[in-house]
């Protein structure tokens, strides 16, 4: 009798601890991996936002759409708005919206939605962009014309509405604060479920207006580690890897070694850039910037950090906008970029800060690019300390401008260069302050201004010259590659393609069945 | 004893409330803006006036005692505010993902005991001989290699390689044996180096030989008499321990995707979500004291001395 007792003691406790554990394992209700058909995508970062985003879901999810798009050029495309025209010298835009689009709930999509949707959007708490400064009112035209009255002309307000510019949402999706509750958009896929810090999952839009999507399911894995990303999609356990920094360069050849799998590579519009604090010595001197930026090897440092996956930046903005591009910025091209300095750097012999940010570093070799650039920096005399902050501590410090010279990246959203220069360029530029550059030249500030409500598209162009010439001489910043996208899937994923903002274009995705 | 527990619970108030102030005033130092880093997530440089009024909608132009106020005045009935990152009930993410993380701390517990129990007695009993000096090898191995790169070992060979078990994610019984030998493996060498030591001390007691003399089966003497008395120190290791299991299934959460606690403290630390670290912290100070006190409890059930004296 004693003796079962104490067995007794012993199992009990065990065979309890095996059921809780049973329990907790079974309590979220787990379908078994790969058992459906469904597609599945592997990403760094969590793309459900929560209510207290404009948003709700990250725009890759291909839930929501905006009035516009861009396309690979970044030139604007029609989305949801079908054309639209100017009136009143650019001050006036009439968008006309397509005549067969419904929301996720059924509800349709028409001006007075549109206009709804834009009266949320003007809530500066949900501009992110700051597209809806200018926006003077919003009308109903006629039941699939809406009208946008602006402060001031602006000749590229289609491109400003393109992507996060305008996400539009049935109105059942808001409360009374105007916070998604839940995100009823237009998107060829639909939110059916979210997994919390672990996957989010999506059915396709049987409704869509463009076609019914040939995916049924996508779930997307959230998988921080990027061993732990390609290591799934070796095993099998994901489908594919798309999205910013999903695959590092360094994990090319790992991948490449896979028949089962199939590398791409897209280019995006984001441009990486070397930032001076151009308000304290050294970097305060116009003759050391344009030194320092002609000593660092672009071109090598492609090569041997990214394989080839990155372009050697001649240009101040992504050249996929190829229509801006100057003649100005040949101070970066072919041999130039790896030209010694011209000035005597010597005097300059003090100890730099080069401060990197570390969740930045995640997504791209930022680490190895700052001890490229920090050996070209001791070539010239210059020696540079390497600092590694987190995201919030690096913005604090660029702000206060505790630094020297930084890495940035910065997508040019609208693929329009006033997105760049208003912001970096301007004294009042967001970034120009917020990331300690310090820039100040009235005259860059007038050109930017000028550009911004010209509505002439040569004048444009002439003064966006003129100031990619500015820049190029006085240097705030200096643009170090851009950015090429690696994604990779398994081979019997079909048609998945990347835009210029590392969206998956999940519509024209399908999985072929052996 | 009852009244010891509840001395034990009411001191939790105290306890807690310094534990909130502490970490809050922490936050209050740390560089970032709250406001900002929210709105940053959708990957947008967020403009002034947006992150202003993100700013005013969750309190943050207001004086840190008024927010500190506030916050503790909610935390008193229950609600321990709204995540700033998505708008939801910071106990709701939690107790969502605090699952996750128990389970993964209970089943790496089982793999300690599963490995360190015999490991350690079986070290004592043959004390300098091959099976002790391969398990202080094991041991030394446990405790050096880093769980994140043991994590992904463990992945190539038994997810890739093999295929046995599957590479990520939370589900069935084989989604839990690699993360838990990761978060184990170290705690596992060191339970085992101090069963081994408490072994040894036990077994060059009186009573053992006294035991042996009246002829018991050596078995039972080791189960019955010697590990019994050597439990004690690895309980109150225990109650040290859990703590570092729940702090150190973020490394493990990360690696194996692993939708815990941990891997949500760490992007709240990293995105400035002040109400989830501080929901997290109190979540967390509360499972150490109650596992400490539970580790008070059952010394008393394991060594009758204890209570004795207490009842004095």
């Amino acid at each position: 009798m004693s003796r079962l007792t104490k067995t007794k003691r012993t199992v009990i406790p065990c065979v309890g601890l095996l059921l809780l554990l049973s329990l907790l394992s079974c309590c979220n209700g787990k379908e078994k991996p790969g058992a459906s058909s469904r597609f599945t995508i592997g990403v760094g970062r969590d793309l459900y936002f929560g209510p207290s985003s404009p948003i709700f879901l990250h725009g890759s999810l291909n839930v929501w759409e905006g009035l516009t798009g861009l396309d690979h050029r970044l030139e604007v495309r029609p989305l949801l708005a079908v054309n639209w025209e100017a009136q009143k010298d650019g001050r006036l835009w009439v968008f006309h919206l397509r005549k067969d689009v419904s929301f996720h709930d059924g509800e349709p999509l028409n001006a007075e939605v549109v206009v709804k949707n834009i009266e949320r959007m003007r809530n500066p708490r949900f501009d992110l962009y700051g597209v809806y400064r200018n926006v003077k009112s919003v009308a109903v035209v006629d039941q699939f014309s809406v009208s946008f009255l602006l402060h001031t002309p602006d000749p590229v307000f289609p491109s400003r509405l393109s992507y996060f510019g305008s996400p539009m949402f049935s109105l059942k999706s808001f409360d009374y604060k105007g916070n998604i509750k839940e995100p009823l958009g237009t998107g060829p896929f639909m939110l059916k479920g979210h997994r919390k810090g672990e996957s989010i999952t999506l059915v396709r839009n049987e409704r869509y207006y463009l076609g019914i999507p040939m995916l049924k399911e996508i779930v997307y894995k959230y998988i921080p580690n990027p061993s732990t990303r390609v290591s799934a999609l070796k095993a099998g356990e994901i489908d594919a890897i798309v999205d910013i920094g999903g695959i590092l360069p360094e994990q090319v050849p790992l991948l490449d070694r896979d028949g089962d799998i199939e590398i791409f590579k897209q280019e995006v519009a984001t441009t990486h850039y070397l930032l001076f604090n151009t308000r304290r010595l050294p970097f305060s001197s116009q003759g050391l910037r344009q030194a320092v930026s002609r000593t660092v090897d672009r071109e090598e440092m492609v090569q041997t950090i990214f394989g080839g996956y990155a372009l050697p930046a001649r240009e101040f903005f992504s050249p996929l906008a190829q229509v801006w591009m100057s003649k100005a910025t040949k101070l970066f091209e072919g041999s130039a970029i790896a030209e010694r300095p011209t000035e005597n750097t010597s005097k300059h012999s003090q100890k730099v800060i080069l401060v990197v940010n570390a969740g930045l570093a995640k997504r791209w070799p930022y680490r190895p690019v700052s001890e490229v650039i920090q050996a070209h920096l001791r070539d010239i005399g210059i020696n540079a300390e390497i600092n590694m902050l987190e995201m919030g501590a690096w913005k604090d410090a660029l702000k206060r401008g505790n630094f020297d010279i930084s890495l940035c990246p910065y997508t040019l959203m609208t693929g329009d260069p006033d997105f760049f220069f208003s912001w970096w360029m301007h004294s009042k530029g967001q970034l120009n302050v917020d990331r300690g550059i310090g820039y100040q030249n009235p005259v860059a500030d007038d050109l930017i201004e000028e550009a911004r409500s010209e509505m002439n598209p040569e004048r444009r162009k002439e003064t966006y010259d003129q100031l990619q010439e500015i820049i190029a001489r006085d240097l705030p910043l200096t643009p170090l590659f851009h950015d090429v996208a690696i994604y990779a899937c398994k081979k019997r994923v079909q048609g998945l393609r990347l835009d210029a903002f590392f969206r998956p274009c999940l519509g024209e995705t399908w999985i072929k069945i052996h | 004893m009852r009244s010891y527990i509840l001395r034990r619970f009411i001191s939790l108030v105290p306890v807690l409330f310094l534990l909130s102030l502490i970490t809050f005033g922490l936050l209050c130092i740390t560089p970032g803006d709250p406001a900002e880093m929210a709105l940053s997530r959708s990957g947008v440089n967020p403009t002034r006036e947006a992150v202003e009024a993100m700013k005013t909608e969750l309190g943050l132009d207001k004086p840190l005692c008024l927010q500190y106020i506030h916050w503790f005045g909610k935390a008193l009935h229950g609600n321990l505010g709204t995540s700033y990152r998505t708008g939801e009930p910071v106990t709701q993410e939690i107790l969502y993902r605090l699952p996750a993380t128990m389970e993964l701390s209970l089943a790496a517990i089982i793999f300690i005991f599963i490995v360190a129990f015999p490991a350690g007695v079986l070290s004592a009993i043959y004390r300098d001989r091959l099976v002790d000096n391969a398990s202080r090898i094991a041991a030394l191995l446990g405790v050096s290699l880093p769980g994140f790169w043991l994590g992904l070992i463990l992945i190539y060979l038994f997810s890739m390689k093999m295929e046995i078990f599957p590479v990520i994610g939370r589900g069935g019984l084989n989604h839990l044996i690699l993360p838990a030998i990761t978060l184990g493996s170290g705690m596992a060498a060191i339970y085992s180096r101090f069963i081994r030591a408490g072994m040894l001390e036990a077994l060059s007691q009186d009573y053992i030989q006294a035991a042996y003399a009246r002829g018991i089966r050596s078995w039972r003497v080791i189960t019955r008499h010697a590990l019994k008395n050597a439990l004690l120190p690895i309980i109150t290791l225990f109650g040290m321990s859990f703590g570092n299991l729940l702090g150190g299934a973020v490394i493990v959460e990360t690696v194996f995707a692993w939708p815990g606690v941990g891997k949500l403290v760490v992007d709240s630390i990293f995105e400035r979500d002040f109400p989830v670290i501080q929901g997290v912290v109190l979540f967390m100070g509360l499972i150490y004291i109650l596992t400490n006190l539970l580790v008070d409890i059952t010394y008393t059930w394991i060594d009758p001395r204890v209570r004795l004296k207490r009842d004095r």
